[in-house]
């Protein structure tokens, strides 16, 4: 991809520098407080309840709605919807991002194509796609699809590309054929990197999802916060940010393990 | 490399062939008999039409106003706090995590909360979009400051250079590059944001505003009209930003 | 975080200033708009008001700015219940329902002038759907945006037949998705205001009940809704607010006008056969249909609003129909202006 749009390289190495594999004692320290100062800011009558809701308030929609298992369902309905429209978008990206690096033809014909593409936010799509899917699963899937696809095929073209050239010549020379060229070379070549992208593509899938269900949906975590902004429950509308944030901080969480994993794994 | 492929008129053109393949597939459906998809000559004229009345453009420029507003916003906020968690450990430490915590709750999930604390219109979107340019700005920045040389920082204290000096002629420069990718990204992120929350509160002007109009009155036409508008703008946009950015770090002799 | 803080004390400091009792610099009116010609517009009173200058032009005279705030129809009531609660907005043009949970959440407001006799609501089923009543849709899924007024007429009607929401599949989107949903048929019907006669035009959906077949009470409602704290300590400046849409109510009421107001109803928002036919289909004789009366009805309307919900679970704290009712401001007006019988006292009845 000669006139790449978006250093990818760098979209990987974000937040890698990060440990959080050993979590400190004082990394508490700063929710904690917030928590205290929250709590207090509300006990004060600084702030009414109906602008900003003690945590104590938060916990008790939280186990409320635990209790009579909504929170349960609507976080199983979103989890269902990202976890089938990853693995859809992730395979199709990983094999469209294959194709384009090891095919000069087809990186000329599609690339441009892809980038221009890739440059609506996939949340701009969602009109359109309620349109012709509808508001039922296939459309929530196919937001999920389209948002891990992007991410997934450059992560796959860059790995690939980044595998240096006298392999797929040393390969030539044993005349290697392409599945073994796959499994021997490119698999374990490009596999930090289709882990990264994995990463990425999965954390990122989970924000559009979660906006795509407050546009348009009949549950899922997304709307459980729309529908508590419409019934004016602030403390419903906070449980679903900070359950949607643990979420997503649980998935990077993961996938960084799993990608550590795999690296000492390569190293060893 | 085969030669051939890598001139430039020959790309082009074979890069035309897929978007060209896609258009005549559409034309075809839209002649088959389907209701709501617009045809390509429906598009046009919607284009023609949005262009003649102005509403285009001024939609355009509303979102391009919103986005780079955000940016300039969160860009710098997060770059400072991205500093100053890669020069002092304990503020890494206790706001770190949290950070990371707050940055996986989806943009778009704040808008709710943003629009009870802060009201409806500009200002509210404005916290989003700048939220939104706020945490990869600060990410990288945070890693371009922790990954800078000890023996320059050596050479700082040889120097008896006091904080500010240590910051302007040590971890500035040679974080740079991933500030300024830092910021590029935060421009991907803020306009991804404005589309995001002008679809949302669907006041005043903008292109997802547009957009959300477009879906009220069905108009499919103009619904592609303003996405091609988004991603040429995102595109050229991008653009110009690889190019600020190698200029910027033309010192650099290993960047690109 | 810094941000997020820095910028909550902001707004809240921001939003303290508002609630002194001291002057005031501008009166803020929030009210569905529709984007049209590139432009806001108001429909309805809010755009008689605007387009008579009057009420502007009598705050500027104390020195107090006017503004009018547009909201737009897809998100509708919750922005204007978080502007109230955040003391952005003074009053609101906007539904009965949303403005009940607004006071089940502790935000209080009163209304200071009622709008006419209500709005019809309309249950519809898509295209090629043999259903002919609510009873056919049972197991079937419907498009029915929550917390917006239109939800408690089909509530009504669900149990008065018997039914529990429950039997249906109900499905969150705005009016804005649901067309589309319709005519994917991933939805089988939709409770929708006007826009149910505008998508049966379209040929998308089929009316198959309207509040018209109801008890004249299940009709939807919308006034003007004032944020308590400021009628309390303001009412010289709602005085003046009222007095405005009262004025707008008497010109709008004018059968001379009939057709200019249709007409600006229909800006932005959809085509004008469409609200001919909604405002024909209600049967309320025209004088009626922008009264600012408190009549019997309204009460009963609305202490019908407030059990119904907290019933229905919609709510969570009772709501106390009679403290939202502030007739005083009405009164005035209609003695200041010499419009006293002008509209009659129980319109609501007559059908």
């Amino acid at each position: 991809m000669a006139t790449r749009a978006f250093d990818y390289q760098i979209l990987a190495q974000t937040g890698r520098t990060f440990r959080l594999e050993r979590l400190p004692l004082s990394s508490f320290v700063a929710p904690l407080a917030l928590l205290a100062l929250w709590q207090l800011a509300c006990l004060t009558g600084l702030f009414p309840p109906q602008v900003l809701v003690p945590p104590s308030g938060v916990a008790k929609a939280l186990a409320d709605m635990t209790a009579s298992g909504e929170l349960q369902r609507h976080v199983g309905d979103s989890l269902q919807r990202l976890l089938i429209g990853f693995v859809i978008g992730a395979l199709a990206g990983m094999a469209f991002g294959a194709t384009i690096a090891l095919s000069q033809l087809a990186e000329a014909a599609f690339s441009p194509t892809f980038l221009t593409l890739w440059q609506v936010p996939v949340i701009a799509f969602v009109p359109m796609m309620v349109m012709f899917l509808g508001i039922d699963e296939p459309f929530k899937v196919a937001v999920v699809a389209i948002a891990s696809f992007f991410p997934m095929a450059l992560a796959t073209f860059d790995g690939i590309r980044g595998v240096p050239r006298n392999w797929f010549e040393v390969a030539k020379i044993y005349r290697l054929r392409l599945f073994q060229l796959i499994r021997r070379i490119l698999l374990p070549a490009t596999v930090p990197a289709i882990l990264t992208g994995l990463r990425i593509s999965l954390t990122r899938a989970w924000v559009v999802l979660v906006a795509a269900e407050l546009l348009a949906a009949d549950s899922g975590i997304g709307q459980m916060m729309e529908m508590g902004r419409q019934l004016f429950q602030i403390d419903v509308v906070l449980a679903g940010v900070i359950v949607s944030g643990l979420i997503g901080f649980l998935l990077d969480r993961g996938a960084r393990w799993i990608e550590s994993r795999a690296s000492r794994w390569r190293t060893a | 490399m085969n030669g051939w492929l890598a001139r430039f008129p020959v790309r082009a053109a074979i890069g035309l062939v897929v978007p060209a393949l896609l258009i005549l597939w559409w034309h075809w459906r839209t002649s088959a008999q389907i209701a709501t998809f617009a045809p390509p000559a429906a598009v046009g004229r919607a284009l023609a039409e949005l262009l003649h009345s102005g509403d285009l453009l001024r939609d355009t420029l509303s979102t391009l106003k919103r986005a780079f507003a955000g940016l300039a916003i969160g860009a710098p906020l997060g770059v400072a706090a991205g500093v100053a968690m890669g020069i002092w450990r304990p503020v890494d430490r206790t706001l770190g995590p949290l950070l990371h915590a707050l940055r996986q709750v989806p943009m778009i999930g704040w808008l709710p909360l943003m629009g009870l604390w802060f009201g409806v219109g500009e200002g509210t979107e404005l916290i989003v979009i700048s939220m939104s340019a706020f945490f990869p700005s600060m990410l990288n920045s945070h890693a371009g400051v922790a990954q800078v040389e000890r023996r320059y920082l050596d050479v700082g204290s040889i120097l008896r250079f006091n904080t500010a000096q240590r910051i302007r002629f040590i971890l500035l420069p040679a974080a740079m590059p991933l500030v300024l990718t830092g910021i590029t990204q935060a421009l991907a992120f803020s306009w991804i944001a404005t589309i995001g929350t002008e679809l949302l509160t669907g006041a005043g002007s903008g292109l997802g505003v547009a957009m959300s109009q477009a879906q009220v009155q069905q108009r499919l036409d103009v619904m592609l009209v303003v996405i091609a508008v988004t991603a040429a703008l995102g595109f050229l946009i991008n653009q110009i930003f690889r190019r600020l950015r190698q200029s910027l770090l033309r010192w650099q002799p290993s960047v690109q | 975080m810094a941000l997020l803080a820095s910028t909550l004390i902001a707004g809240c400091s921001g939003s303290g200033n508002a609630d002194g009792a001291g002057a005031v610099k501008t009166v803020t009116i929030a009210s569905i708009a529709f984007p049209y010609q590139g432009k806001q517009v108001f429909n309805g009173l809010n755009g008689v008001v605007i387009e008579q200058g009057w009420l502007k032009e009598q705050l500027a005279k104390k020195g107090v700015d006017l503004v009018f705030s547009p909201v737009s129809t897809a998100v509708g009531g919750p922005l204007i219940n978080e502007g109230f609660s955040g003391k952005r907005i003074d009053f609101a043009a906007y539904g009965d329902f949303p403005a009940a949970i607004a006071v089940a959440g502790g935000v209080p407001l009163k209304i200071v002038a009622p709008v006419g006799q209500g709005q019809d609501v309309y249950l519809v089923v898509r295209k090629g759907l043999p259903a002919n009543s609510l009873a056919d849709l049972k197991g079937k899924r419907i498009a029915l945006h929550r917390g917006r007024p239109w939800e408690l007429p089909f509530s009504k009607l669900v149990d008065s037949k018997g039914l529990k929401l429950d039997d249906f599949r109900i499905v969150n989107i705005n009016p804005a998705a649901t067309p589309a949903a319709l005519e994917s048929g991933s939805v089988d019907a939709a409770v929708l205001m006007s826009d149910g006669l505008l998508f049966e035009q379209k040929g998308i959906a089929r009316v198959i009940w309207s509040t018209r077949q109801a008890p004249a009470d299940w009709r939807m409602r919308a006034e003007l809704f004032g944020r308590k704290d400021f009628v309390d300590v303001h009412p010289d400046l709602t005085q003046i607010v009222v007095e405005a849409f009262v004025r707008a109510a008497a010109w709008s009421s004018d059968e001379a006008n009939k057709a200019q107001v249709i007409r600006d109803t229909a800006r932005g928002a959809m085509p004008e056969e469409i609200v001919a036919k909604d405002y024909a289909n209600s049967d309320i004789p025209w004088r009626e249909r922008f009264s600012p009366i408190f009549s019997p009805a309204l009460r009963t309307h609305y202490h019908s609003v407030a059990d119904y919900a907290l019933e229905r679970g919609l709510i969570r704290n009772k709501v106390d129909a009679d403290a939202l009712l502030d007739d005083r401001f009405v009164k005035q007006a209609l003695k200041d202006l010499k419009l006293e019988g002008f509209w009659s006292q129980s319109a609501q009845e007559q059908r």
